[in-house]
């Protein structure tokens, strides 16, 4: 028999974990092994890389030989160098499904709420969460199944999340 | 020493499963102790997921144990008069009215019986097969010693004088035949004779079941139900230190048997009155009652099923008792462990074909070696590998924390 495909899922904070958790439970049909990595807000490509090494070290991976272990990076695309980390990530042939610019914006966006990025990243994640928090009176990471229910739809799912959309659903 | 396991429609067993605890091979290798049929592996693993089934083949063992040795099953098993069943069947719809099979290989004296039940609703015997294959024969082959199907039982061409005595006596569908056999006549001799050597946690694979503390030490201290003092005192001395590296402050362990009681106190040092065992430490507790029979199979030989090694002890305990069933300076009788654990220290302790990963689908417990998956190596570091995910058996993680996060 083969080993197990095992699904790496690195998030960048607790907010994404959480979604990633909803998201599985309510719309994975599959039996797959999906495994936690917490990337602990790292923002800038040194910090990912440093993180990333850790992973296979942690892991005790190679960086070859590993057919049936997928990472899946599951990140903003507000972080500093969030560019040159998505480029990394390709490079080094994994997946990525980037919530843009970041998973409060992509859940208000859902929810009828469209903030358009008119100031700096840093200064866009502070109103982005504080604009969240003022919509749902908790932060991205608080959100519980019942409240995610009410603003994530089947064709939301698929339009906002396609990588895991086709990971759950084949 | 049990070299194959049969098992379908046990608890959370659905499917037959068939586990083989023998491997090809002529050369001497820790671990393992040769026979005719191959290098039988003294040491097996049960790894996996909370809820998987792991102790579910353990309890397998337990209950062809239990069913073989004595007459009335359900008060062996712990089970009381109004109790039918002395196990469940898998209760998923799509397995009602199937029946269930527990079967194992088992090698004694040199001869490898082939032992086989079938049970309806767990509760009546349906079927039952004994065949025997005389490994100090060169040209060993399988016969029959007997076979009971629908109320027949008809004996194999050694055992024909058998047939007499059951055609006259019929058993009850609870009881098993070879239980009868057991107790006189000559085709249970082999069984008999091994009939001291099952040493097993019923606790945990039976937790129907009271404490198992008495049973334990009344086990330990007896000789075909008699009280033995010499038992008695080397269970004393052996205890005492071992405790005492356990616990330095113990000093001794003293056990009384008066008036058909027993009693156990531990002595400690600088104490100014003994404690007794039930308040000391749960590692403490779970050491007494199991090291003197622990250390007496390594000498005497028999079969541990221990379930949750992990439970009580520290990591590197636990390493170190399993890691001695491998050792063939120690483990000079060829005991045999079959133990489940979280531990995933103890994965590195074995060779690959005795590991067992256990995983729960679709309401069936299912189980496979890891020397079964394709590109692992013994020299791969197992543990991380296990964590990682790739050889199974590890629960779902996300799902968990998600929902325990759902009622913060």
């Amino acid at each position: 028999m083969k080993p197990k495909d095992v699904y790496l899922v690195c998030f960048e904070g607790d907010a994404e974990e959480n979604l990633f958790a909803y998201l599985k439970a309510r719309f994975c049909k599959q039996n797959k092994t999906f495994k936690p990595v917490q990337l602990k807000g790292v923002s800038s490509l040194t910090l990912f890389k440093r993180e990333y090494n850790k992973i296979y070290k942690a892991k005790g991976l190679k960086k070859k030989n590993n057919e049936n272990i997928h990472f899946i990076f599951f990140i903003d695309g507000d972080l500093d160098d969030s560019p040159a980390i998505i480029a990394f990530i390709e490079s080094e042939g994994h997946r990525h499904q980037v919530n843009n610019p970041n998973a409060e914006t992509v859940l208000l966006r859902m929810a009828g709420i469209n903030l358009t990025v008119d100031t700096l990243l840093p200064d866009f994640r502070k109103k982005s969460k504080a604009r969240f928090v003022e919509k749902f009176g908790k932060e991205a990471h608080q959100m519980k199944d019942i409240d995610l229910d009410k603003i994530v739809t089947d064709a939301l799912f698929k339009t906002n999340f396609p990588l895991l959309c086709e990971l759950f659903e084949n | 020493m049990i070299t194959k396991l049969r098992v379908s429609n046990f608890y959370s067993i659905g499917e037959l499963v068939e586990l083989d605890f023998i491997k090809g091979g002529k050369t001497e290798e820790d671990g393992y102790f040769l026979c005719r049929k191959g290098k039988v592996s003294t040491v097996n693993g049960f790894f996996g997921a909370n809820a998987s089934g792991k102790s579910t083949f353990l309890r397998a063992m337990y209950v062809l144990v239990k069913i073989i040795y004595n007459k009335n099953p359900l008060q062996a098993l712990g089970f009381n008069a109004t109790d039918k069943k002395f196990f469940s069947p898998n209760l998923h719809s799509s397995y009602k009215d199937k029946i269930s099979h527990l079967g194992f290989d088992i090698l004694l004296a040199n001869k490898l019986y082939k032992y086989d039940v079938e049970v309806i609703d767990g509760s009546q015997i349906q079927k039952e097969t004994l065949y025997v294959m005389d490994l100090n024969i060169k040209s060993y082959k399988d016969k029959e010693v007997f076979t009971r199907a629908n109320n027949k039982i008809e004996f194999g061409t050694d055992y024909k004088n058998h047939n007499a005595f059951f055609s006259v006596v019929q058993l009850p569908d609870t009881q098993t035949l070879l239980s009868q056999l057991i107790e006189s006549f000559p085709a249970g001799e082999d069984f008999r004779n091994y009939k001291d050597k099952f040493f097993v946690k019923p606790d945990d694979l039976n937790n129907f079941m009271a404490p198992p503390f008495v049973e334990v030490i009344q086990r330990a201290l007896t000789i075909d139900g008699q009280e033995d003092a010499k038992k008695k005192k080397e269970m004393v001395e052996l205890t005492s230190k071992i405790m005492s590296r356990f616990d330095k402050t113990i000093k001794n362990v003293k056990i009384n048997t008066e008036n058909n009681n027993i009693n156990v106190t531990v002595e400690h040092e600088g104490f100014y009155e003994d404690v007794g065992i039930m308040r000391e430490s749960a590692g403490t507790r779970e050491l007494f009652t199991y090291i003197y029979d622990i250390v007496n199979v390594f000498s005497k030989g028999g079969i541990v099923l221990y379930d949750e090694t992990n439970r009580y002890f520290h990591p590197d305990i636990e390493n170190i008792i399993i890691s001695l069933f491998k050792e063939s300076k120690i483990n000079t009788s060829n005991a045999q462990l079959f133990f489940a654990s979280h531990n995933h220290d103890t994965l590195n302790l074995l060779n690959l074909d005795q590991i067992f990963i256990v995983e729960k689908e679709n309401h069936n417990s299912t189980t496979y070696k890891v020397s079964d998956i394709k590109d692992v190596k013994s020299r791969d570091n197992l543990k991380k590998k296990y964590n990682l995910g790739s050889l199974g058996g590890t629960p779902d993680v996300i799902d968990f924390k998600h929902t325990i996060q759902q009622f913060i």
